[in-house]
């Protein structure tokens, strides 16, 4: 294992953090105030960004390998859109009834939307005998209806709440509601761990079911317990920040590149790799203090060319 | 301890129908038969990888399905006839992944009969289908290789020869022989009728699911079962300590 790879990402994190920490400590205002806003804002902040980050960048990584795709990532095989789809039902259509158990009930919807799409496809592929692209297709299918669906609820929503789900749909760091950030979070960091504690079971997937099951392990139960566990916490990501594209695809890809296809190295790198990228971003909204920047738009931003890149260099390697 | 097999009336749907024949530890057996005949069915229940309708299948005297996994992954090593490795990993992580005993290099009798050490630093999907089968063969064996050290495994290989060139079959020949005289069972299954005949102690003759005869080579590899066994004449001749066979008229055009 890259034991310094590993050391390395997390004092960056750290940096980051203390970095976060520093715009509002160096701000002209009483202690109080800070110590709330740190409190109350920035450690909520910190959290979100940390184990989506993480969730998310691992999940793609076991997928990929499960789903034997390098293009696998919860947001282009429907995870996400499946997860989206509940949320914005809920948002949208939940009656004020329920407000009061909004909390708990936007991530078990979340859960349950990505646990669908992902037995979906699931099915949809193995039907198929894992034909790479069809899990590619499925997912392209589930996520072109989750969004026709979205669109048809836009048309009978009035106008602020089509722009809060706008806003929410493109992923954002800061909505996270204290509760239900503390229902997902355990969600986040359990689904995180088990994918990593298979890190060595999911290695002896690259040569195949049959393969994995001489080496001593049924292929079959491993794949469903690392789909539940993936569509668990990629549910309970997008339940406190939304949807959140391109970070799963680029951040195991680059990895690999790097430092090779060991999953013991690949997904805790990951989950660090995943978890620094999105303090980095809620670094600079907090920088630009005016502005609070849609996930989405920063990752996809900064994913495209580092993806392109990625691509070439795999390519001539 | 070696590995005895024994398969008592084995049926697998219309696979395999009633199967029954056995082998002591440390011998070669090669399974022939036609395409579709249940060899790879065959191999799969002995590998405790598929569970048969009916019938008995023990490894030492236990069934093999009371086994586990992980219990067969110790000494049980197999080699598929398809692998689908779609990821450009290395051939060395690719072997490392799969060594129980964690092995970053290659143990000597496999680079020596093998010779994928030149290999190891390319890209498994860059790979031709040749030596992609040798590293495959090394991945399969080196999952086990503490115990082929102790002549305690069971080696199954699923048509190993495929692809691979003629001095590699005759490679893997005596890699098997290598490996039986330690004490090794191997089980493989082949489509090379001459190569079987003289590097396996025992062949299983199989048709539609129905074994047709097994036995020690020199007995059992003769014009009539072949005959039986793959629907053309063949002409059989017994030098000393080889069999030469050929395959005389296979095909007649309409």
């Amino acid at each position: 294992m890259h034991r310094n790879l590993l050391a390395g990402l997390a004092c960056c994190c750290i940096i980051v953090i203390v970095a976060i920490g520093a715009v509002t400590w160096s701000m002209n205002a009483e202690v109080a105030l800070k110590q709330h806003i740190f409190l109350s804002l920035q450690v909520p902040l910190i959290i979100t960004a940390i184990l989506t980050g993480a969730v998310l960048a691992v999940s793609a990584g076991t997928l990929q390998v499960v789903l034997r795709n390098p293009l696998a990532d919860p947001g282009i095989i429907g995870i996400t859109s499946g997860a989206s789809l509940v949320a914005a039902i809920l948002i949208l259509t939940a009656p004020a009834v329920t407000h009061a158990w909004f909390h708990y009930l936007l991530p078990l919807g979340c859960f349950t939307g990505a646990i669908a799409s992902t037995l979906l496809i699931y099915r949809l592929a193995r039907r198929l005998q894992q034909a790479s692209m069809a899990v590619i297709l499925a997912g392209i299918a589930v996520s072109t209806l989750s969004g026709a669906i979205i669109a048809w609820l836009y048309l009978f929503t009035d106008a602020q709440a089509m722009r809060n789900l706008t806003f929410w749909l493109m992923g954002s760091l800061y909505q996270a509601d204290g509760t239900i950030l503390w229902v997902a979070a355990p969600v986040m960091l359990i689904s995180c761990a088990y994918q990593i504690a298979q890190a060595r079971k999911l290695n002896w997937l690259y040569a195949g079911d049959d393969a994995a099951a001489a080496a001593g392990v049924s292929p079959q139960q491993l794949i469903r317990r690392l789909l539940l566990a993936a569509s668990v916490g990629v549910g309970a990501a997008v339940s406190v920040a939304g949807s959140i594209a391109f970070l799963g695809l680029l951040v195991p890809h680059l990895l690999r590149l790097m430092f090779g296809f060991d999953n013991r190295t690949i997904l805790p790198a990951s989950a660090l790799t995943g978890a620094l990228f999105l303090l980095l971003v809620a670094l600079a909204t907090e920088m630009l203090g005016t502005v609070t920047l849609p996930v989405s738009m920063i990752t996809a931003t900064l994913g495209g060319p580092l993806l392109l890149w990625a691509i070439y260099k795999g390519q001539w390697r | 301890m070696t590995v005895a097999v024994k398969l008592d009336s084995l049926t697998l749907d219309a696979r395999l129908r009633g199967v029954s024949c056995d082998c002591d530890g440390g011998q070669r057996v090669h399974i022939l038969g036609e395409n579709g005949a249940g060899k790879s069915s065959l191999l799969g229940v002995i590998a405790g990888l598929i569970t048969a309708d009916n019938g008995l299948c023990t490894i030492n005297n236990s069934p093999v399905n009371i086994l586990s996994l992980p219990e067969l992954a110790r000494f049980r090593a197999f080699h598929a006839q398809f692998s689908t490795a779609t990821f450009a990993l290395s051939v060395k992580e690719y072997l490392h992944f799969y060594s129980s005993a964690g092995l970053t290099t290659l143990p000597e009798l496999l680079e020596f009969t093998m010779e994928v050490g030149h290999l190891l630093e390319r890209r498994i999907t860059t790979l031709s289908g040749g030596e992609k089968q040798r590293v495959e063969l090394c991945r399969a064996l080196m999952q086990v290789w503490p115990a082929i050290e102790c002549g305690d495994a069971l080696v199954l290989l699923d048509e190993p020869l495929q692809g691979l060139d003629i001095k590699h079959q005759y490679a893997l020949m005596a890699l098997t022989r290598e490996l039986s005289s330690k004490g090794n069972t191997v089980v493989m299954t082949s489509h090379d009728v001459g190569l079987s005949a003289n590097n396996a102690d025992q062949i299983w003759l199989l048709k539609n699911g129905s074994l047709v005869a097994n036995g020690r080579s020199f007995e059992v590899v003769n014009e009539i079962n072949l005959k039986v066994t793959f629907g053309c004449h063949f002409a059989v001749k017994k030098l000393e300590n080889f069999l030469q066979i050929q395959v005389c008229d296979p095909i007649v055009m309409p």
